[in-house]
């Protein structure tokens, strides 16, 4: 864990201007780069064909919750098992406010979210000050637990177990979300987000304040990082993002059961994040790919998909420990200023000085 | 009056399946400090020996004695294999053991599909106390379950290796120091957990049907008990698997059968803000 605070420490020296050769900083910003033209190339092709746009925005679904996963996981060092509750009470919260209570869809989905970080606030309230480490990690995993209970128990509101069907159909402005690629877009803006919140995220000072409060919460507030609002502030943004994803997923399922929050669910976000690289930007939808697409694109029993899978998470806990993106980071590789003002003409600057 | 008795009657009887698989939990993670997910696959293991040996032809007591030892081999390996390498990381530790949940739990799948298995009760029929009707099969496993559990607590209390376990659950290093061989304590640990969980599993089989995911279940149940009753406590498992069976059955008896499940988190919950150690639970800062 020092390792990674050093790795942080070290990055900005290693791509100084004065330091690297000219070739390198290409590759570098190739590097950068290349991610984000993948992803958007990847999307722009799902979205030729409906059959694609549905499995894409799955894959993105899942993505998305990973992310918020390991915001809290890599960032905070939040053990936070209960995460798809979140995305399933925004999902819930929006369907039945828009389908029951009659409300616009906007005004739900909102609602939605500010639900979800009420109750993460006063969950995490709690839970962080009191409880830490796989503790934290059981209670929250607790919470979900009974969220996924009273959906099953209120059966009036939620349909009970057998879940219930959403029929509408979200539309502004004569823009119906009727089609898979609609959703594709969608979440994959929210993505997006996700994806520049995290890699600026990750090269900030709160980045740096973050990695020391996971790493070592005792020195880091002596030190005088504030960790408990930090903490409770990002647990309680992935909830709302979470949330969010829900909100957007509800009328794209059609269906929704108390199964979308169960510890199937844990469990394969949890082997996602894991084999991705917990902490890293890329990570999550590399590890989504693998966890999901096989099942889908294939046809392979689930099964023999799942003991592959399951041997590739054991191979990659006993030598790979900190996951496929753990050491490689092409997020890290460029600072924030340097996607403003074209690093030559920086250096032009500085050799000026 | 009659309800409540048979309802905590039922709670004290199913008390004992979980604290089988608890204990194995609360060992590994209260002493090692290693986090075994997996360890519910152990009963699967367990429950799915016995079935197999009992439908070829096995009397149900000896079947339950080799799908004991085939488990106790199981959770030796896991131990050799991966979590002596990754103990001190709990992530790591939390990573391996769903694969390892994945890869037992899909073999099973594969091998006896998602069709519930049954074989038939080894001692049927029920006794009549009143109003009480209680199946002589539960208190069998009950009794069977808790004499296990003070066989472990016995031997933790007053034998020369109970006591390097306990001095080991207080510090790693320093019992290293003292020459405890911790290693192999570490070993034994994990085969004592796991003949524990497939006796579980086996029991299981003796009362309810199977199947490949009869571990999800008393997986939480049993890291409810061993936090708390405190980690790495035997008495603490007995206790805390007694108040979870009772809390659970009082509660799907009176208040609704769905939530089942969830009275048994939110008295946790309780316990945790008012003792965060558990109940016999070290007052240790850093024990998690």
């Amino acid at each position: 864990m020092t390792r990674e605070t050093l790795n942080v420490a070290q990055t900005p020296t290693a791509s100084d201007p004065s330091s690297g050769a000219r070739g390198r900083d290409g590759s570098r910003r190739f590097l950068f780069w290349l991610p984000w033209v993948l992803l958007i190339a990847t999307i722009a092709v799902a979205a030729s064909s409906s059959y694609f746009a549905y499995v894409g925005a799955t894959v993105l679904i899942t993505a998305i919750l990973a992310t918020t996963l390991n915001l809290s996981l890599g960032f905070a060092g939040l053990m936070s098992l209960g995460q798809m509750a979140f995305y399933g009470i925004g999902a819930y919260a929006t369907a039945i406010l828009t389908q029951r209570a009659q409300w616009p869809y906007l005004l739900s989905l909102v609602a939605g979210v500010l639900i979800a970080a009420v109750i993460a606030m006063a969950f995490g309230y709690v839970a962080i000050k009191f409880t830490r480490g796989l503790v934290f990690g059981i209670v929250s995993f607790a919470m979900a637990e009974v969220v996924m209970l009273i959906a099953q128990v209120w059966f009036d509101v939620t349909g009970g177990p057998a879940g219930m069907i959403v029929s509408f159909v979200p539309e502004f402005a004569g823009w119906r979300w009727d089609t898979p690629q609609t959703y594709l877009w969608l979440l994959g803006a929210v993505y997006a987000l996700c994806l520049i919140g995290q890699t600026l995220l990750a090269r900030s000072g709160l980045g740096l304040r973050l990695l020391a409060v996971r790493d070592d919460s005792y020195l880091a507030e002596s030190l005088g990082a504030r960790t408990f609002p930090l903490k409770l502030g990002l647990f309680t943004v992935g909830a709302m993002i979470a949330a969010l994803t829900g909100g957007i997923a509800a009328p794209f399922l059609g269906v929704l059961t108390p199964n979308i929050m169960a510890v199937t669910a844990l469990v394969s976000l949890l082997g996602i994040v894991y084999v991705g690289g917990i902490g890293s930007v890329w990570g999550p939808v590399v590890g989504t790919m693998i966890f999901v697409l096989p099942p889908i694109l294939f046809s392979i029993s689930a099964h023999i998909v799942n003991v592959v899978l399951g041997a590739i998470i054991v191979v990659i806990a006993l030598f790979l420990p900190r996951g496929l993106f753990g050491r490689w980071r092409p997020e890290k590789w460029l600072r924030v200023s340097d996607l403003i003002v074209p690093r030559r003409v920086k250096q032009h600057d500085r050799s000026a000085q | 009056m009659s309800t409540l008795i048979q309802a905590l009657a039922n709670g004290v009887l199913v008390a004992g399946v979980y604290g089988l698989v608890a204990i194995g939990l609360s060992l590994t993670l209260g002493i090692l400090d290693s986090v075994n997910f997996a360890h519910s696959q152990l009963l699967v293991i367990g429950a799915f020996g016995t079935y197999s040996l009992v439908t070829a032809g096995a009397p149900f007591y000896v079947a339950l004695i080799i799908a004991v030892l085939v488990t106790a081999v199981v959770a030796g390996l896991m131990e050799l294999g991966v979590f002596r390498w990754i103990s001190n990381d709990h992530m790591r530790a939390i990573a391996a053991s769903l694969g390892m949940i994945l890869i037992i739990q899909s073999l099973a799948e594969v091998f006896y599909t998602s069709a519930p298995r049954t074989v038939p009760t080894p001692w049927p029929g029920s006794w009549a106390i009143g109003d009480l009707v209680i199946g002589h099969q539960k208190v069998v496993v009950f009794l069977i379950a808790f004499a296990l559990l003070g066989a472990f607590f016995a031997f933790t209390r007053w034998t020369r290796s109970g006591l390097a376990l306990r001095a080991m659950a207080d510090s790693t290093r320093g019992s290293a120091l003292m020459g405890v061989k911790t290693k192999r304590v570490g070993l034994s640990v994990f085969v004592v957990g796991g003949a524990m969980a497939g006796a579980g599993g086996a029991l299981l089989l003796s009362l309810f049907p199977i199947t490949p995911a009869v571990g999800d279940a008393p997986m939480m149940k049993g890291f409810i008990i061993a936090i708390l009753g405190g980690l790495g406590s035997a008495p603490g498992v007995m206790i805390g698997a007694l108040i979870l069976g009772v809390t659970e059955t009082l509660g799907a008896t009176y208040i609704s059968p769905i939530f089942r499940d969830g009275y048994g988190l939110i008295v946790l919950a309780i316990v945790l803000l008012i003792r965060p150690n558990g109940i016999f639970g070290l007052t240790r800062e850093e024990r998690l």
